[in-house]
């Protein structure tokens, strides 16, 4: 049963920018592209690094798609669908988040 | 860039002296160098060199030097340290955490001691870390 869960408040999140958070023992990286409450949720783990670091990447327009940059090897990813630009083989996995009376939820499972 | 010996702009100041002439020089060279020019290579290029340079600070050629001055103690009443500033403000604090809704830290950041210090441990020096849910196991 696939349930919501509340992560913060959308206002922690800061326009053109990402945080991480800690959801059933994963990290979720969660980016907030403009100010409209709209958030994407990505897996944090870099593919290529290992390393728990998507969620300090800079987000990026790209042939009209928003994409994440890895902010070691700058990989894009996209935001809708977690596919790496750069990588054909390699993709995040996409979670669901919705926004609930200002706060941000994410679905995990 | 040729290295080349030090010229002599004054000498034999008394302690207030020599920090105006300081101030002087800082903020008459930030009003005419170019955007991250060395002050070698500034009074290189400079029209009258060093000569010229000892007639604005010492001798006020200009008649600017009060403003120079002025111009030293504003820049030194706003400044800030900006780690200060950072460390001082709840704010900026919460984006240094690694999660934004919990205390704990990231459990893929392992050190490893080698030679006597640490350094972070390669992917292969990690051992795999396997998130047992107990509700899933019911």
């Amino acid at each position: 049963m696939s349930k919501w869960i509340s992560v913060c408040e959308l206002d922690k999140v800061y326009e053109g920018t990402g945080v991480c958070a800690l959801i059933e023992g994963k990290q979720v990286a969660i980016f907030r592209p403009t100010e409209e409450a709209q958030v994407y949720a990505l897996d944090n783990m870099d593919p290529f690094a290992h390393s728990n670091v998507m969620s300090r990447g800079i987000i990026c327009e790209h042939q009209a798609q928003l994409w994440v940059a890895s902010p070691l090897k700058k990989q894009r990813f996209n935001l809708q669908d977690g596919h790496c630009f750069e990588n054909k083989e390699v993709a995040l996995t996409t979670y669901k988040t919705r926004i609930q009376l200002g706060a941000i939820e994410v679905q995990v499972h | 860039m040729k290295p080349q010996h030090a010229s002599l702009l004054a000498a034999d100041l008394d302690k207030e002296t020599l920090v105006k002439y300081i101030d002087r020089f800082m903020m008459f060279y930030i009003r005419t160098a170019d955007k991250l020019t060395r002050t070698s290579v500034w009074l290189q290029n400079l029209e009258g060199g060093i000569d010229y340079l000892k007639e604005v600070i010492a001798d006020n050629k200009l008649g600017l030097n009060d403003q120079l001055e002025q111009e030293m103690v504003e820049a030194i009443n706003s400044f800030q340290c900006e780690w200060t500033t950072a460390l001082s403000d709840q704010q900026q604090l919460s984006r240094f955490a690694h999660f934004i809704n919990s205390d704990a830290q990231d459990d893929n950041v392992i050190f490893t001691p080698e030679r006597g210090q640490k350094r972070p441990a390669f992917f292969d020096e990690k051992a795999p870390v396997y998130q047992i849910s107990l509700e899933e196991m019911k």
